[in-house]
């Protein structure tokens, strides 16, 4: 009667040995809710902004949220764009914590006020999840174009104050990446749960802005020895936590060992993984559950694969991630 | 006994998932495992588990009392229990 210990997502350790194969629905929802953001970030994987044409409506949403709950999926994450600005946030959020799940909110933090937070607190949230880019707000901002650094502290400090499990994301690019020490000791003086980070990907704004912004191999064998001092130092008090592997090292492992997760995209339809093009369903013509037997089946296809294996070699191939191919399935 | 917050249970053929979601840490397990998992899930306490595995296996009780015993202590370990 021994329990054995895996990992299920792809921030997570390896190796995994959870075979989706095995299992009757996902784990993991990663629902990017809107496309609309009131930032412009020169990192940012979805190339948020404006609203994408053809999003899902209230309706279609609510019935994307009863049917994870029916599926018995443990656990979603509901990012953006910034889904502050999503007009059935709350609604959707809703049907997703009464029905037990563990829901965790990414955000820029810009719209929780303290009336805002009190609502967060009445929800239950898993954690909320803040982007905060340096330890100053010309760091933060010179990276989260349109951002406020004041802002989002102010919004993990009314998170913090309420008990709520606050986590700090972190992306070490060119501008920020000295300041990493001292993020780390900022985030934990302002009590959050967790301070996550790794390297960036090279995926939609970022891939664009890649020269710009990409630190050096010394720069991240730097930022990856301060992270384990930190993460020694901090031990039991906050968790630092950092995924050490790249995009490609990232599709290298999962063409082979598949995420129990989906990821669906703010007009319904579902990507394979983050940095391929691949679409494996769309919520207007597949149920959830046949999106799941759908994603199943595209990671056997041959010309996934060798895709795969072309990124691997040509990582400026990762640009077109956002750029979809709906798979015949 | 019961589930530490944000621990789901999941059931599978193969036993089940459970998922600590705040950790992001999944364990998986086989039926029997999965069977006494569902009695925490129910709010049983050790000495209601133990009873109920005497009744649906034919191992003397004191075995049963052993494995569970520790299984249990492995959960708590993991903070998956409280």
């Amino acid at each position: 009667m021994k329990v054995k210990e895996v990992s299920l997502l792809e921030q997570d350790v390896r190796p995994s040995s959870v075979d989706i194969e095995d299992l009757s629905s996902p784990l993991f929802i990663a629902w990017q809710i809107n496309s609309l953001c009131n930032l412009d970030c020169l990192h940012c994987c979805e190339e948020a902004g404006y609203q994408m044409p053809n999003e899902l409506t209230k309706d279609e949403a609510l019935d994307l949220c009863r049917q994870i709950t029916e599926m018995d999926i443990p656990y979603a994450a509901i990012s953006g764009g910034e889904p502050m600005l999503c007009p059935y946030f709350f609604d959707a959020a809703k049907v997703i914590t009464d029905n037990g799940i563990s829901l965790k909110v990414e955000t820029n933090g810009h719209f929780i006020d303290e009336k805002t937070a009190d609502k967060f607190k009445e929800f239950g949230f898993r954690s909320v999840q803040i982007s905060i880019d340096g330890v100053t707000p010309k760091t933060h901002e010179a990276m989260r174009i349109k951002g406020d650094w004041q802002k989002a502290i102010d919004a993990v400090k009314r998170l913090v104050k309420r008990g709520i499990n606050t986590e700090i994301v972190f992306v070490p690019t060119k501008f920020n990446l000295k300041e990493t020490s001292q993020m780390i000791d900022l985030a934990a003086s302002l009590g959050v749960y967790g301070f996550y980070t790794g390297k960036i990907m090279r995926i939609g704004r970022a891939a664009k802005n890649w020269d710009k912004l990409a630190p050096s191999e010394k720069d991240y064998e730097d930022f990856f020895n301060v992270l384990q001092k930190k993460e020694a130092e901090y031990k039991g008090k906050m968790k630092v936590y950092y995924y050490p592997y790249d995009v490609v090292e990232e599709l290298k492992y999962r063409m082979y060992n598949p995420s129990a997760s989906l990821l669906i995209i703010p007009n319904g339809k579902v990507k394979l993984i983050g940095p391929l093009p691949y679409l494996c369903g769309d919520l207007r013509k597949h149920s959830l559950k046949e999106i799941w037997q759908r994603y199943k089946q595209a990671w056997k296809r041959r010309d996934v694969l060798e895709f795969t294996q072309k990124v691997i070699k040509d990582h400026t191939l990762l640009a077109q991630s956002n750029t979809w191919i709906e798979l015949d399935i | 006994m019961q589930f530490a917050e944000f621990v789901k249970l999941r059931n599978e053929k193969f036993g089940s998932v459970v998922f600590d979601t705040l950790k992001e840490k999944v364990y998986v397990t086989n039926e029997t495992a999965g069977e006494i998992l569902n009695l925490i899930k129910q709010g049983k306490s050790k000495e209601e588990i133990i009873d109920d595995l005497e009744e649906n296996y034919r191992s003397d009780a004191e075995t049963i009392e052993k494995e569970v015993s520790e299984f249990l202590q492995e959960l708590e370990n993991l903070k998956v229990v409280k």
